[in-house]
């Protein structure tokens, strides 16, 4: 992974980006959705007019892993403890 | 409530419970919190049963309470969520033979590294595969918003894996 750090490094605008909208969203005060919307408009102004528009090809790729990485949680089985949360909630409900 | 047996609500829910765990992973990045986070947001959910109605979207509902229980628990323990600090998430669990789970681990990883607004817009729309308008529905922003966050998520993620450029690792 170290070799990930040096990909990172090289990415420096990307990084004040991230960096500056992470700082804004755990801001410890203002974080109710009058902040979200703050947050919105900075990636907004970030995300106008600026770098070229992705391949369809990458595009294709990112949304493939997307949907892998989901599927594979939604193809496990459900754990035991949340099922038996939703009957103890059926049987409160019930009673 | 009227139309609908709290019988036939509860089957909704658990048929549910597949996507809210992938989403919950996907947002907190940590199995053990993301089951937690589903495990509130059924309790929330039933707590709440009266204000469901009935025809509306009961999974743009669910996600909802979701995503806000994770955000007002990270507000809560901002310090102890590393997730949002870019730091690597718990490691995949990955079926023997699966061909990707290298290059997927590091999409991972990469993904984890994304501000949670930007994530979650993603994988609402990539991965689960909502409209703008149903993913704006959830995350509580226009489906501009929601547009502008996916393209600059997937740019950050292009970047990161060097996808498409001349120096990306051969697989």
């Amino acid at each position: 992974m170290s070799n990930r750090k040096n990909r990172m490094a090289c990415n420096e605008p990307e990084q004040k980006k991230r960096s500056t909208t992470q700082m804004s969203i755990e801001e410890p005060k203002n974080t109710d959705e009058h902040d979200m919307s703050a947050t919105t408009i900075q990636i907004d102004v970030f995300a106008s007019g600026s770098g070229p528009q992705l391949s369809q090809e990458i595009q294709d790729r990112i949304g493939d892993q997307l949907r892998l990485l989901y599927d594979q949680v939604v193809d496990e089985d459900i754990p035991q403890s949340l099922l038996e949360l939703v009957r103890r909630l059926e049987a409160r409900k019930r009673g | 409530m009227d139309t609908k047996s709290p019988h036939s609500i509860k089957d909704e829910l658990v048929a549910f419970i597949p996507s809210l765990r992938a989403f919950a992973v996907s947002l907190s990045g940590n199995r053990s919190t993301a089951d937690d986070l589903v495990q509130e947001t059924l309790v929330k959910a039933w707590s709440k049963l009266d204000s469901f109605r009935p025809g509306t979207n009961l999974r743009a509902w669910l996600f909802r309470i979701l995503r806000n229980t994770y955000y007002s628990e990270l507000r809560k323990r901002r310090t102890e969520v590393s997730h949002a600090n870019g730091i690597p998430a718990e490691e995949l669990i990955c079926k023997a033979g699966q061909p990707f789970h290298v290059e997927l681990q590091e999409f991972s990883e990469a993904l984890n590294t994304l501000p949670p607004e930007r994530r979650e817009a993603l994988v609402l729309v990539g991965a689960v595969g909502l409209s703008y308008n149903e993913a704006a529905e959830i995350c509580g922003c226009e489906p501009g918003t929601v547009k502008s966050r996916v393209s600059r998520a997937r740019a950050e993620l292009a970047g990161i894996l060097h996808f498409g450029q001349k120096d990306e690792p051969a697989r």
